[in-house]
């Protein structure tokens, strides 16, 4: 255990390392970094000093280890849009972003798990192939749109549910339903084939042969053995859904890092998309360090490993 | 206590024709068909504006005339002619963008999963790597920066979803390559190029079609989202995503501006999901031999 544990954080390392470097390369999209960071009108002399203070006349390796160097002790530099601390904007958002993700996630889990065993159990009827478009119709409908119907129908005409924004639960509620829609369908894809390839096994039979009600067998027999591809798949999806988490709050104005990078995008503020990118990456990593042990209590098999 | 046995019979040997399969082909094939028929058979030109006919509902309802059978936008345009022209663009990028994305993976994974070793070190790290960070403020930030036009998009979606395509065609071609018939043909001295397109890519080519149907209407649902966030394709080009979101400051006025082309792709998003299932379900030869 504690030699996989090692292994898979040496191996978290070396990723964290490669995406530091895109987030470093990051400055050389624009064709000239230091002319981006300063306004239009900035006179040359100005640009070279800069050029000179940020580093930019030096060889890249060492541009390279100085960013890293500064990167690990939390400085990704200042936003050039309010001259505050990039990685504290960002991490000011990580609650409200953490709070929309999980309960996105919660919400796909909600529909995906029903569904997926439905559509397995009957493979081929109306009830999989209902459940497998209920699924998909979640996914196919745009995040913005779904999240502007849902503001129409419950904020504006019912008037139950907040707007937009962020404070109590009731705001949480339309964001995460359309984060989770989203990743759905994928979800209840891959568990309902997991457990077609699960139910069809010698031992569900065996289990099936010695009286156990159909309800033991799912669940007891079939979900636990059909989670390990289904877990696979969220760790997988997490980019994906933080993707989805970044339009969703766009929508719903909501306070997180997505709302926060979008506007940096738009203003080319490279620090906090820098910062972002990192703290992001450090998240979806540590997240899917934290699923591969859950592999070991849903599949004792696999705890060596 | 006496209810119905819910477990499929592991053993049933009939094959029922897959609804799915069948249903999914036809929404598909006639959402292509109008698409690679717009110039003939769109009934207006999508970009001509009528300023007399604008925000005509759709001709079944009250105020709708039959000259605009799904009604016309806010400058007078067909939202019809717009839709079937729409289809045409958002087709291209999602299938181009696919197909780059597929042979960047499929070619990576064969490499690494064929190879092994320190290239399938490199490439599975890059692939960690790349997963690791959201794509959309990837896509963001090198769009801002290199401008949005189809092209742009299309080699950004591209090299953004190689890793799908490499992580499958990888691990199929672990659990292929030491088969007897590969070694046979190794024995017999193939090289390893034609070992790899005769005798590996046939066999694992069944999920690579599977994962890039799939993979079509992410794409254009993605692009949907670049363009909510201000940098999909740019206008006046008609494709869906700028469609539904040029329609959507009209929601409650205009609603079939939104409600039209979101219903075109969650048909085509449903159409493509049942046809890769039942791709799925038929080219995996374990699956398909107990029928299901």
């Amino acid at each position: 255990m504690a030699w996989f544990l090692t292994r898979r954080l040496l191996a978290s390392a070396v990723v964290l390392l490669g995406v530091s470097f895109i987030v470093f390369a990051l400055v050389f999209l624009a064709s000239d970094p230091v002319r981006a960071l300063l306004p239009l009108d900035a006179p040359q002399s100005a640009v070279d000093s800069l050029r000179i203070q940020l580093g930019f006349g030096q060889p890249l390796p060492v541009q390279f280890a100085g960013f890293l160097g500064r990167a690990i002790q939390g400085d990704f530099g200042t936003s050039t849009n309010t001259l505050e601390p990039a990685l504290g904007l960002v991490l000011a958002r990580v609650p409200a972003t953490l709070a929309l993700g999980l309960s996105g996630v919660l919400v796909s889990l909600l529909i995906s798990v029903p569904l997926g065993i439905a559509a397995a159990l009957r493979p081929g009827s109306w009830i999989d192939l209902t459940a497998r478009s209920v699924a998909v119709l979640g996914q196919a409908i745009p995040g913005f749109v779904l999240g502007e119907v849902l503001i129409l129908v419950f904020a504006v005409t019912l008037r139950i549910l907040p707007v937009s924004g962020a404070g109590d639960p009731s705001h949480l509620l339309l964001p995460a339903i359309v984060v989770g829609l989203g990743s759905a369908a994928g979800l209840t894809r891959i568990l309902r084939s997991s457990l077609l390839d699960v139910l069809g096994a010698d031992y569900i039979r065996t289990a099936r042969a010695k009286g156990l009600t159909p309800r033991r067998v799912v669940l007891g027999h079939a979900l636990r053995n059909g989670l390990i591809p289904f877990v696979t798949f969220l760790a997988f999806d997490l980019a994906a859904i933080l993707s989805g988490v970044i339009v969703v709050e766009v929508v719903f104005s909501y306070p997180g890092m997505g709302q926060l990078v979008v506007q940096a995008v738009a203003n080319r503020d490279l620090p906090v998309i820098q910062a972002f990118t990192f703290v992001a990456a450090l998240v979806i990593v540590s997240v899917n360090l934290l699923l591969d042990l859950v592999y070991g209590l849903i599949d004792p098999r696999i705890r060596l490993a | 206590m006496n209810q119905a046995w819910p477990l499929p019979a592991p053993s049933r040997r009939t094959r029922r024709v897959d609804r799915g399969l069948l249903i999914g082909s036809v929404l598909v094939g006639a959402i292509v068909l109008l698409a690679l028929l717009a110039p003939w058979i769109s009934p207006h030109d999508p970009l001509a504006q009528v300023l007399t006919d604008r925000l005509k509902p759709p001709a079944w309802l009250p105020g709708g005339s039959p000259t605009y059978l799904l009604g016309t936008d806010a400058t007078g345009r067909d939202l019809l002619s717009r839709i079937i022209w729409g289809g045409r663009t958002s087709l291209e990028i999602g299938i181009l963008s696919v197909a780059l994305g597929a042979l960047i993976g499929v070619g990576a994974g064969l490499l690494a999963g064929y190879r092994g070793g320190w290239l399938d070190l490199i490439i599975g790290r890059l692939a960690d790597i790349q997963q690791a960070i959201p794509f959309l403020i990837l896509a963001l930030a090198v769009i801002a920066v290199a401008g949005s036009s189809i092209l742009n998009l299309v080699l950004v979606l591209g090299a953004g979803s190689w890793l799908y395509y490499f992580r499958v065609t990888r691990g199929e071609v672990l659990a292929v390559r030491e088969r007897p018939y590969i070694e046979a043909a190794r024995a017999a001295g193939v090289g390893e190029w034609r070992i790899l397109s005769r005798h590996v890519l046939p066999n694992i080519a069944g999920s690579i079609v599977v994962i890039v149907t799939l993979q079509i209407p992410q794409v254009i649902l993605f692009t949907a989202g670049l363009t909510f966030l201000g940098l999909g394709v740019p206008p006046p080009t008609p494709e869906w995503g700028r469609l539904i979101y040029d329609g959507r400051d009209y929601l409650q006025t205009a609603w079939w501006l939104t409600v039209e082309p979101a219903l075109v792709v969650v048909v085509f998003v449903l159409g493509v999901n049942f046809v890769g299932d039942g791709l799925r379900d038929r080219l995996d030869p374990v699956r398909s031999r107990s029928g299901r």
